[in-house]
C-alpha cells in the first residue's frame, strides 16, 4: 500500500507514487536504437536522483547498482534489507523499455514462487503485477522498476522466509 | 572484449562440454542459460561451480573468468542418486 502524504495547501491527498515523476525518462529508445545513449543517460540520472532521495530523505539506501559496460544494458550490485544484503542482476533487453527490466536476486530465487521463466536469465523476479496495475510504461525507468517492483519483492520474500524460519 | 567459457556438464555420463565466446560485460547467468540451452537442459535446476566445487553466485562473465574459464555444471537431480542395489 503506497504511503499517503499530504500535499500542503491542497485539499486532496497525493499518493507516494505521484512524487516520483522525476524517475521517468523522456526518451523512448531501446538498446539497439541510436537514441539509446540519451535514454541511458536519463536512466543514470533517475537512478542518481532516487539514490539521493533514499539517502537524504528516507535515510535508507537499500540498493547500490552499477552498469557492467558503457552500454548500460546490464547492471549488477547489491540490495539491502533487514541488515542483510544480496547480489542483484538486471538486464535491459532489446525490447526495453516496452517491457520492464529482467531482474534476478540469485540467493533468493529458490526461496519463493514469485518468479517466472526468463529466456536470458533462466528465472527472473515475477513482474506480472506491474502489468496488471499499469505500473510500467515505456517512460518508466530502471529506478522506478526498483522502487515499484524490486523493493516490494524483496520485502515480501524476506517476510515469507522469516515466517517460515529460514532467516 | 570476448571471453571463451567452457561449460562441462560433469553430472552427465559422457561429460559433454559447451564452449561459448561471450562479451566480458555479459552477465554470467546469461551465458550459463545459453550453455544449458545448447545442451538441452533447464538452467533453472542446474548449478554452476568453479572446478573444485565453489558455487558461482553471479556477476559478469569477466568477473567469473578471472577465477576460471572452465565451469562445471551439475544437475542436482542426477548427482547423488544411487544405483539400484544388486540382489
Amino acid at each position: 500500500m503506497p504511503l499517503r502524504i499530504r500535499d500542503y495547501g491542497e485539499t486532496h491527498l497525493k499518493t507516494d507514487d505521484d512524487l516520483f515523476y522525476f524517475l521517468q525518462c523522456a526518451t523512448v529508445a531501446s538498446p539497439k536504437e541510436p537514441a539509446w545513449a540519451d535514454r541511458a543517460a536519463e536512466e543514470t540520472y533517475a537512478l542518481d536522483r532516487f539514490g539521493e532521495y533514499l539517502k537524504y530523505l528516507e535515510k535508507n539506501e537499500w540498493f547500490a547498482i552499477r552498469p557492467t559496460a558503457a552500454a548500460k544494458t546490464r547492471w549488477t550490485g547489491k540490495v539491502l534489507y533487514g541488515g542483510r544484503s544480496w547480489d542483484i542482476e538486471l538486464v535491459l533487453k532489446d525490447s526495453y523499455p516496452q517491457t520492464p527490466p529482467a531482474c534476478r536476486i540469485p540467493e533468493l530465487m529458490h526461496y519463493t514462487d514469485r518468479k517466472v521463466d526468463d529466456p536470458s536469465l533462466g528465472l527472473r523476479i515475477c513482474d506480472m503485477h506491474m502489468e496488471r496495475n499499469y505500473w510500467w510504461d515505456e517512460h518508466s525507468s530502471l529506478a522506478l522498476y526498483l522502487k515499484r517492483e524490486v523493493s516490494y519483492w524483496v520485502q515480501s520474500v524476506v517476510a515469507d522466509m522469516k515466517g517460515k524460519g529460514w532467516l | 572484449m570476448a571471453i571463451t567459457l567452457r561449460f562441462i556438464f560433469i553430472s552427465e555420463a559422457d561429460k559433454p562440454a559447451v564452449t561459448l565466446k561471450v562479451p566480458e560485460e555479459m552477465l554470467f547467468q546469461e551465458a550459463f542459460v545459453l550453455a544449458a540451452k545448447r545442451q538441452g537442459k533447464d538452467a533453472g535446476i542446474m548449478t554452476a561451480t568453479y572446478p573444485g566445487g565453489s558455487p558461482i553466485a553471479g556477476g559478469t562473465v569477466g568477473e567469473v573468468a578471472e577465477k576460471s574459464t572452465n565451469i562445471h555444471v551439475i544437475d542436482p537431480s542426477i548427482v547423488g542418486s544411487l544405483a539400484p542395489p544388486i540382489l
